[in-house]
């Protein structure tokens, strides 16, 4: 499900001395079944840009797209709604308005949005309970919501006897994994995620990771918003940069990171695994970075660079 | 749902530049003013009107956003109810003319007078105490509200640990504001809907906003309360301010002013004075 951002621009605490522009004229394409990352420093505008996506937030102007449904409710919009004076125009503007609020919630069931600590929005007494309250919301029957949970819940490698456990009594790393589910539950075509790693240990990570790998197989789109360049390499297929709210690349995580200067500039820190690739390279070794995504391609690497010398 | 009714607007007006204190022995005056009575129905209406236009005037100079507030009166109507039905149905205010009657219930005039009278204070309170949060920073109003309570510290009441408290509660109003904001959005991602809906629907909604609400913000003030520990902090102290308030000429004015106003409102509310009477306006009397 392809989502397209025309001319976007968001502008926080308008008409306040406090006034920012959070998106500058956002031109983007996120095509279908994707894997797609967005970096950028804190406050370059990523948040901003993924709530878009699903409607939680409107564009001050610009057009977003979700499949063939176009969100051309803006903000100006919406203040010119509320300044008509006709009463039969007002009556006739506030029943479209609330029409397309409600074609906007029905977006949400397909482009699944996940917060940064997600843990934060769990709120049910059982673990099932909290999962199946998405699907239930969207119109689902208690047992259709029920199997969605069942089925989110495996995924994320929770089995039964967590069902009826109150989701306060689980570790940090798997409250994550019960907010994540709820989100799953909605079986949602684009899964946009926002830090998804952040406050995990290195096993958790991996196996959140590892999970986002699985649902992309199965034909999900993923779009997420990290700092962790190391997750950008081995597991994103797009990386798109942001800085104050524009665009400044848009290109793959391994030319990304090998245009150096870009990244000087740009005051990103290259993957750990990259960085350790090009010192090797410094110092002689004729490593291909272009074949460096982790830990593994690397040890190939080095094992190939190895062979070719003893020959 | 909104949340930026009485949170602080970053503007330089004079308003905003005026000392704390002042600000909240005015506010201290108009709510005075506003809960005293000033004899026939048409006099209060009169001083309401008049303290209305000093706020108002007050707003525009202040850039305190009219409409927000208006807005956030919508949500009275429950209030009114509920105030119209306690007077309805308490002993003692049922008497005078009948305006109408809803089955075998009599609603008097004086019923309706009454319910308005609380209506208009309640929204002239919140007009008041929204141009002084919207034009005050929250330190500020703190270092105001301990100066007043100065006095008490003689007589041993912890008037440093209470401001701390007020500031650390004002403090944390726009980050529990922002924490709010955000698992709506969290809880709408899920299909959640804040505004529309049945009854019940909306009941779910504002459980699964204020549970994690509440999960979040004990667990914000226990971590405070460690971070405040471990960086010594200790309450019976004695402290310092990095900015002194200095009392000047313009505070005192304000004060007179303040006092003055007061005294001129209690006057006016003790001798009953009736501005129709004098002017030889004759109206009709509702009772």
């Amino acid at each position: 499900m392809p989502i397209t951002l025309k001319n976007v621009n968001h502008i926080y605490d308008e008409g306040l001395p406090t006034q920012r522009m959070a998106l500058s004229d956002i031109n983007l394409i996120f095509e279908d079944h994707c894997f797609t990352a967005l970096i950028g420093e804190t406050g370059s505008g990523k948040s901003t840009l993924i709530q878009h996506l699903n409607g939680l937030l409107l564009p001050t102007s610009g057009i977003v797209s979700v499949n063939d449904y176009v969100i051309d409710m803006t903000l100006e919009y919406k203040k010119k709604h509320g300044q008509e004076t006709n009463v039969v125009d007002k009556r006739k503007m506030a029943k479209k308005h609330r029409k397309k609020l409600k074609e906007i919630k029905s977006l949400r069931k397909r482009v699944g949005l996940v917060f940064q600590f997600p843990e934060y929005q769990i709120f049910e007494e059982t673990v099932i309970k909290d999962v199946s309250y998405g699907p239930k919301n969207f119109g689902a029957t208690p047992d259709q919501a029920l199997q969605s949970a069942k089925r989110a819940l495996s995924l994320v490698g929770l089995d039964k006897s967590y069902y009826e456990r109150s989701p306060f009594e689980l570790s940090g790393g798997e409250k994550r994994r019960v907010a994540i589910a709820g989100i799953i539950a909605l079986n949602p075509d684009v899964l946009v995620l926002d830090e998804p790693t952040v406050g995990l240990d290195a096993a958790g990570e991996e196996m959140l990771m590892n999970l986002l790998t699985d649902i992309y197989k199965n034909g999900t789109s993923i779009i997420i918003a990290t700092h962790n360049m190391d997750v950008v390499l081995k597991y994103a297929n797009r990386a798109i940069v942001l800085d104050q709210g524009k665009i400044i690349k848009d290109t793959t995580p391994l030319i990304l990171f090998q245009n150096h200067d870009f990244i000087k500039q740009s005051s990103l820190l290259p993957p750990k695994v990259f960085s350790f690739a090009l010192s090797l390279k410094s110092k002689g070794f004729n490593i291909d970075l272009a074949r460096i995504k982790d830990t593994e391609t690397l040890a190939k690497e080095i094992m190939r660079v190895k062979n070719e010398a003893q020959k | 749902m909104n949340l930026t009714l009485g949170k602080y607007s970053p503007f330089n007006t004079v308003i905003h530049r005026l000392d704390s204190r002042i600000k909240l022995v005015s506010l201290i005056v108009f709510m005075v003013s506003v809960f005293l009575n000033y004899g026939s129905a048409y006099m209060n209406l009169v001083v309401y009107a008049g303290i209305f236009l000093i706020l108002f005037i007050i707003s525009l100079i202040g850039h305190v956003s009219f409409l927000q507030l208006f807005r956030s009166l919508k949500g009275l109507w429950v209030m009114v109810l509920f105030i119209l039905i306690l007077n309805l149905l308490l002993p003692g205010k049922t008497s005078g003319d009948i305006a109408f009657t809803i089955g075998s219930l009599n609603v008097y005039y004086l019923t309706i007078i009454n319910v308005s009278y609380i209506l208009v204070r309640l929204i002239l309170v919140m007009m008041m105490t929204n141009v002084f949060t919207s034009t005050t920073k929250p330190m500020e109003m703190t270092g105001a509200l301990e100066w007043l309570f100065y006095p008490l510290k003689f007589i041993g009441f912890p008037i440093h640990k209470i401001a701390m408290a007020i500031s650390l509660a004002l403090r944390f109003i726009p980050t529990l504001a922002e924490e709010t904001d955000k698992i709506m959005k969290a809880q709408a991602s899920r299909g959640v809907d804040f505004k529309q809906g049945k009854f019940k629907d909306k009941i779910k909604a504002i459980v699964s906003l204020i549970i994690p609400l509440f999960m979040s913000a004990f667990m914000t003030s226990g971590e405070l309360a460690d971070a405040m520990e471990a960086r010594g902090y200790d309450p019976n102290a004695k402290r310092t301010r990095y900015r002194a308030y200095r009392w000047s000429l313009k505070d005192t004015c304000g004060v007179i002013l303040s006092a003055l106003f007061l005294a001129g409102m209690i006057v006016l509310a003790v001798k009953q004075y009736d501005l129709f009477a004098l002017l030889n306006v004759s109206l009709p009397i509702l009772s």
